[in-house]
């Protein structure tokens, strides 16, 4: 279900401690949200297409995890050149693409792609384990981070228990389609997953009871900083600085429209 | 069956009593003692009570009537039962519900941080467990990724860490396979200073590791000490084989 599939490599960046690429990734990302200059958003995609090539992510790779937002991209290109209103750049008898659409477009186009390169690289990299250690250290409310651990440790589960009720389901001869009898027959695989679920809930709290759990999560882990994670984090906010100054410094954008 | 060193009573149930919402007593006016030191089996079918009345022991599930009493003191507050539960280690009988960290270290290390100790010595106390179980290369290794016997073993180790006086044993031979039944065997019969109440129905497992073996019917543990002389002959394919039954 969760395939992990970046976490384990050997690149400067896997080399990083994971609490400080989960706060180089808070810090950037942070950044490039509230940038409106379209300048400072295509430094930072720069950037991010940077730290993608020094994780040794392959482009293609990389590529085929944004295609994931692609529609959600297109989405927005059908719809705001065409409604924002304002400058018009051309227009024919019914239609006309206006100016700040196609910035706005344009805009969260760049955004996007940057943020989810720059999680690609900085989070991805580590696995689920590491990051809650590394929210744990950042201070992240330790129920939250128990939630998201469990929620990793017991997806795989669910997974399974649904995977087996389906299975029930195929061996009597279950056949997806669009009749009133095969929404029931989903709505009851459903049902009873939330049920198997809450059980399961309910048996794994008790368990953690039975080892003296008191609603505080210790973590074993403990992290050393080394030169290169402050060097890095340094970098990082050198870069975002200069995404900041281009962002109030209002250098504004060559229309090429 | 070896005799059993005679000891002080360790935990002892009385008049316990319990029933699901709308059920009749699935656990009624149950009388147990378990000594230090002692390894006691409970052989019984399915739906007889056995992990209800293991729950009500380390006080998930509260007893319509009855006492547990525990070194000399009566349970019944939930904070009674948070200081038993570090003496007292249960074994579920699914260990899936058990191991709730991603990596086995954590998982072990998880009682034993809970009980105060420093990052250190629970991951000291975590590694010398798992290396009494002949897990050392376990430590690293993802919880899910294991299979059910390694679970099985690994979840024990969980119970281990926080350093228990009793154990309670649900179901553990459950899914387990030749190999790690016989490792399981080796293992119980080596905790010499713990006492453990276990339930199963591989009644060949019991004789194996426990002193004595009782049933449970109606609600309530039956003991029956004295002594039948038997033996039977059965029939199964490759019979001729040399072979044992466990």
């Amino acid at each position: 279900m969760i395939q992990e599939s970046f976490s384990s490599g050997r690149s400067p960046i896997h080399s990083l401690a994971p609490r400080t690429r989960t706060l180089a990734a808070i810090i950037l990302s942070l950044v490039v949200a509230l940038s409106h200059n379209l300048i400072a958003l295509v430094t930072a995609l720069l950037i991010a297409v940077i730290l993608v090539i020094s994780a040794r992510i392959s482009l293609l790779k990389a590529g085929r995890r944004l295609l994931v937002i692609a529609g959600f991209l297109l989405l927005i290109w059908l719809i705001l050149p065409f409604t924002c209103g304002g400058e018009i750049l051309w227009q024919n008898s019914f239609l006309s693409i206006s100016r700040i659409g196609v910035d706005l477009a344009l805009e969260l186009t760049l955004k996007t792609c940057a943020m989810l390169l720059i999680f690609l690289t900085l989070v991805s990299t580590m696995s689920t384990a590491d990051l809650a250690h590394a929210l744990h250290s950042l201070k992240l409310p330790p129920k939250l981070v128990l939630l998201l651990l469990i929620t990793y440790r017991y997806l795989f589960l669910m997974e399974d228990e649904l995977q087996s009720l389906l299975k029930a389901a195929k061996i009597r001869n279950f056949r997806p389609g669009t009749s009133l009898h095969c929404y029931k027959t989903y709505a009851n695989l459903l049902g009873m997953l939330f049920v198997r679920a809450a059980d399961r809930a309910q048996r794994v709290h008790k368990a953690m009871l039975c080892r003296a759990f008191d609603g505080h999560f210790h973590s074993l882990e403990e992290y050393h900083n080394r030169p290169r994670d402050y060097y890095f984090l340094a970098l990082i906010v050198a870069i975002s600085a200069l995404i900041v100054l281009a962002e109030t410094q209002a250098i504004t954008w060559p229309h090429i429209f | 069956m070896t005799e059993p060193p005679a000891s002080a009573p360790l935990l002892s149930l009385k008049g316990l009593s319990f029933n699901y919402p709308e059920r009749p007593a699935i656990i009624n006016q149950l009388d147990f003692v378990l000594n230090e030191k002692a390894h006691i089996g409970i052989a019984a079918p399915n739906g007889s009570g056995k992990s209800t009345l293991f729950h009500l022991i380390v006080g998930l599930l509260k007893p319509s009537a009855g006492k547990i009493i525990y070194n000399g003191r009566e349970i019944s507050k939930e904070e009674d039962f948070k200081l038993l539960r570090r003496q007292v280690g249960l074994l579920f009988q699914h260990a899936d519900d058990q191991l709730f960290f991603p990596t086995v270290l954590e998982d072990v290390a998880f009682g034993p941080l809970n009980l105060g100790k420093s990052k250190a010595e629970a991951r000291a106390l975590s590694l010398k467990v798992l290396e009494n179980l002949g897990l050392s290369d376990f430590a690293d290794r993802i919880t899910f990724k294991l299979s059910g016997g390694e679970k099985r073993l690994v979840a024990l180790a969980t119970v281990l860490a926080m350093e228990p006086k009793v154990l309670l044993l649900d179901e553990p031979t459950a899914g387990l396979d030749h190999a790690t039944k016989h490792k399981l065997i080796d293992l119980l019969n080596s905790f010499k200073d713990l006492s453990y109440l276990m339930v199963s129905h591989e009644f060949d497992f019991l004789t194996e590791t426990t002193e004595h073996i009782y049933t449970m019917e109606n609600g309530k543990i039956l003991v029956d000490e004295e002594l039948h002389i038997h033996h039977h002959e059965h029939a199964h394919r490759s019979g001729k084989q040399p072979h044992r039954h466990i």
